[in-house]
Parts: structure tokens; C-alpha cells; sequence
């Protein structure tokens, strides 16, 4: 499954930047839950790309390289600004999402995955929204592909019972 | 797991990120880029002069009769030798004797610029358990209850900075840099120094995973010094001794190599090598400082509310 395009040969920095500005960033959001910081991310990210352009543009997929970024400056945030309040606790219970409407609906999905572990939340966004394979996702990741099967499965089972019941309600 | 589950996912997760424009700053970014670069080609050229200039100092008193490398490299010489510098603090730190209890009490104090200031409680056990109380009051609670929040990343990076007190340092690394995989499995592709991609190399996850181990296992001397030895491999590193809080100090900080989202900065005590700061960017302008209270306990203790 892959929802983005794929890397023209040879594109040069501000046209790959026009190109993967706006996926970036909607996979920044997914990982950190905050359009600002989601800003802030893909900024710096998109300028260290353009820092490594060589590389990029020689890698064997621009795109995981680039995710490679993200996710690196996605993590550094969370340390320097974890658990403040861990996530968890200002979550309710997303097994019992509210029906109400289809805001709720999409409030309740973002806090069932922002209440993820870490790792489970990045390899669903990054399988399920930017369209890596588990190849790339691993290599994201810098973890096993067995381990992206195991974190997928995981967070799957988690979010499965809150995907039936908003299937549900359609 | 079924593929409507999957294909549900993937659509209910574009459905929730289709309405936000984004209008990234082209100018802005490619100013940034370049100055990361040029900021990275700086520190590199900076390493190089230093090495140079060490070397220079080592060969030169090596033709001295009795007098030895180590005590050659003078001290007040920013970054001479800083890997040997960290290698000589963790012998000492080594040394020092154990405290009786089996967990790490930690107040994390952080602070940012905008004038917010936030203090919590970590509590990091020796088996691997991690709680978390936002005041003091509140952690028996949390034990009592086992409400642990770790995911056995802390623990195996506590293990593998233990490990790095006497073990090989290649192997040390290793096992660093690859502590928060599963137990069993390697990185695919393996994390190495000389990363063909690049940006996220073996040095720059053995600082990462060395931060949280110094953390985790800070009441503990055996993780300290280990951490200690681990980052004295890594190339970019700067080392500087100084007061802080009225404490002797080191200053360790990350170059280009080690972290990829600019300077990164710890402060520990030059005798103990107990955590006294973090920085995250530029230190004499940080976008937050963290000050840890250090605290030897015991869970017991702790789930009694006598600590």
C-alpha cells in the first residue's frame, strides 16, 4: 500500500520540498498531535534534508530517508519534553469512544493513537498514512522488520475494537 | 488481523489530517539548511585542529623521559582529550560504593524560555520498573498500585551502560545503540558508524540511549561510569569543567555526530557524575533546561511514604 508518490530521478531540493512538505507534515501531526509542532517538524526536518541533500538524493528511497529525519526530530522532542503529564493520564478510555458526531469520531481516534506507546504510534502512522512498506518502516525506525510486524499487530488489536464500533456508526 | 481492518485504518487516519493546510517557508528552510551545514562544517574543521593539536602536544612530551602521555594532555585545554577525560572520571565514578536501595528517585525541574516551569517525579527501579507521579505525595500510590509505565527499553539500556564498566566498548556500543529493539532482534539495517544514509548513525544512538541510562540508573555508580565510558567514544564530543549550582561540574556536549537536532548538552557533578542539567540547544540559550534531584530509595520505602 503506498498513499504517496513515489520519488522522481533526480528532483532537485525545492521541488522534492513543494512535493513532500504537506505529507510530512500531516505525518508529523500523527506522531506528535499538534499542528505547531507539526510545523516546527517538518521545518527543521526539510532543512536537514537539504544538509544531507547528497545523501538523500542518493539513498535508496528518498522517502524513508526523509521519514528517517522526522522521526528523529519527533523523538528528540519527547525527550526533551517528555512526560511532562505523561500522555496517557489526560486520556480517556478509547475503548469507550462517544458516537455523538463524526468530530468526536476523529477526537477519539487521534487520542486512541496518541495514547499509543511511542514506537506502536510512529509504525502505524508511518505504514498506514505515509504508506511505507515494513522494509522502509524498519529502517525508519532503525528496528527489525519483525518488530514492525509484532508494533503493527499491537496497535492494531489496540485500535481494531474502536475501528468496528465507528464502522459501526456510519 | 484482517486487511478491512488495515484499509479502515489507513482511510480513518487520512480523513483525520485532510483539512490542515500547511505552507511551508521555502526561504526560511533552505536558510536553515545551510546553516546547519555550515554549522556542522565548523565543528568538523574544529575536531580535525584539535586532534591535530593533540597529537602535536602527545608526541612532543613523548620524548620526555618519565613522563607519561596522560599527564602530558594538559587539562585546561578545551577538548584536547576529552574521550580520555570521560574514561578517567568513570574509573573514579566506578569506584564509588553503592548506596543501599533498588530504585532512582529523580525530580525533574524543566524550564523553558517562555518562563513555564514544570517539576515532576520519575521513579526508575532497578527491575525495570518506571513510575511517574507529578508530586512527590503521589508515588506510593504508584507503586502500591504497580502502575508501572516502563517498557523495558530503560532497564536494557541501564544493563548495557553496566555492561560498557568493563566490557568491550565496540560491544557496548552495540548493545546501546541497539537497546530499545525487542530482546533478540537486530536493527535491519544494522546501526554502523559509518551509516550510508547518514543521519542517524551508530553515535548518534549510543548518545540518545546513553541519556536515558544516565538518567534511569543516576542513583547508581556502576551506570554512570558506564555511560561515562560510552560517550567517550563518540568523536564530536566536548568536554568542560566548571561549577555548577555550587557543585564542580562537567559539561558534556554533543557535536554533529552524535545529535541530530542541534546541541545537546548534559552538566553532571565532576566527582560523582550524578546528572545536575540537561540543555536542549544552544546552551547559553537553551530551549529548555532540566535540573534533576537525585535520590537513592527503595521501593518499600517508597510505597510506605517514608522516603
Amino acid at each position: 500500500m503506498r498513499t504517496e508518490t513515489a520519488d522522481p530521478p533526480g528532483e532537485d531540493y525545492p521541488a522534492f520540498v513543494e512535493r513532500r512538505a504537506a505529507p510530512l507534515h500531516r505525518t508529523a501531526y500523527l506522531l506528535c498531535g499538534d499542528w505547531h509542532l507539526a510545523n516546527d517538524l517538518v521545518q527543521e526536518t526539510l532543512a536537514k534534508t537539504l544538509r544531507h541533500w547528497p545523501r538523500v538524493q542518493r539513498a535508496e528511497n528518498p522517502d524513508a530517508y526523509v521519514h528517517r529525519i522526522l522521526i528523529n526530530e519527533t523523538r528528540q522532542h519527547w525527550r526533551r519534553h517528555r512526560r511532562l503529564v505523561p500522555l496517557v493520564a489526560d486520556q480517556h478510555d478509547p475503548a469507550l469512544p462517544d458516537h455523538s458526531d463524526g468530530v468526536v469520531e476523529r477526537t477519539d481516534l487521534l487520542r486512541a493513537l496518541l495514547a499509543l506507546p511511542q514506537r506502536q504510534r510512529a509504525t502505524v502512522v508511518l505504514r498506514y498514512l505515509s504508506g511505507l512498506t515494513e522494509r522502509e518502516t524498519a529502517q525508519a525506525l532503525h528496528c527489525s522488520v519483525g518488530t514492525v510486524k509484532s508494533q503493527t499487530s499491537r496497535a492494531l488489536t489496540t485500535l481494531k475494537t474502536f475501528l468496528d464500533r465507528t464502522e459501526l456508526c456510519r | 488481523m484482517t486487511k478491512p481492518t488495515e484499509e479502515q485504518l489507513s482511510e480513518a487516519l487520512r480523513e483525520l489530517v485532510a483539512a490542515q493546510p500547511f505552507a511551508p517557508d521555502p526561504a526560511a528552510i533552505q536558510r536553515r539548511g545551510e546553516h546547519l551545514r555550515r554549522q556542522h562544517r565548523t565543528i568538523r574543521i574544529a575536531g580535525v585542529a584539535v586532534v591535530v593539536a593533540a597529537v602535536a602536544v602527545t608526541t612532543a612530551i613523548s620524548v620526555r623521559p618519565n613522563t607519561t602521555v596522560q599527564r602530558a594532555i594538559p587539562t585546561h585545554t578545551p577538548a584536547a582529550a576529552p574521550g580520555r577525560q570521560l574514561v578517567n572520571l568513570a574509573a573514579s565514578v566506578a569506584a564509588i560504593p553503592a548506596q543501599q536501595g533498588d530504585a532512582s528517585l529523580v525530580l525533574r525541574d524543566q524550564r523553558y524560555p517562555t518562563g513555564e516551569d514544570v517539576a515532576v517525579y520519575d521513579l526508575y527501579a532497578d527491575n525495570g520498573r518506571y513510575y511517574f507521579a507529578q508530586q512527590r505525595s503521589g508515588l506510593p500510590a504508584q507503586v502500591k498500585a504497580d502502575n508501572n509505565q516502563g517498557d523495558g527499553v530503560f532497564q536494557r539500556e541501564v544493563a548495557d551502560a553496566i555492561y560498557a564498566v568493563t566490557g568491550d566498548l565496540s560491544v557496548a556500543r552495540q548493545r546501546m545503540a541497539d537497546a530499545p529493539l525487542s530482546p533478540g532482534q537486530a536493527s535491519e539495517p544494522p546501526a554502523t558508524t559509518a551509516d550510508a544514509d547518514g543521519v542517524v548513525n551508530l553515535d548518534n544512538y549510543v548518545w540518545e540511549n546513553s541519556m536515558d541510562a544516565i538518567v534511569a540508573g543516576s542513583s547508581n555508580p556502576k551506570v554512570r561510569a558506564g555511560v561515562l565510558r560510552l560517550l567517550s567514544t563518540l568523536p564530536d564530543i566536548t568536554v568542560k569543567h566548571g561549577t555548577t549550582d555550587g557543585q564542580p561540574s562537567v559539561t558534556i556536549a554533543a557535536g554533529g555526530a552524535e545529535s541530530t537536532a542541534g546541541q545537546e548538552t548534559w552538566i553532571i557533578n565532576a566527582t560523582t557524575g550524578i546528572p545536575i542539567k540537561f540543555l536542549g540547544g544552544d546552551p547559553d540559550k537553551p530551549d529548555v533546561t532540566i535540573t534533576y534531584g537525585v535520590t537513592r530509595v527503595s521501593l518499600a520505602d517508597v510505597e510506605s511514604g517514608k522516603f
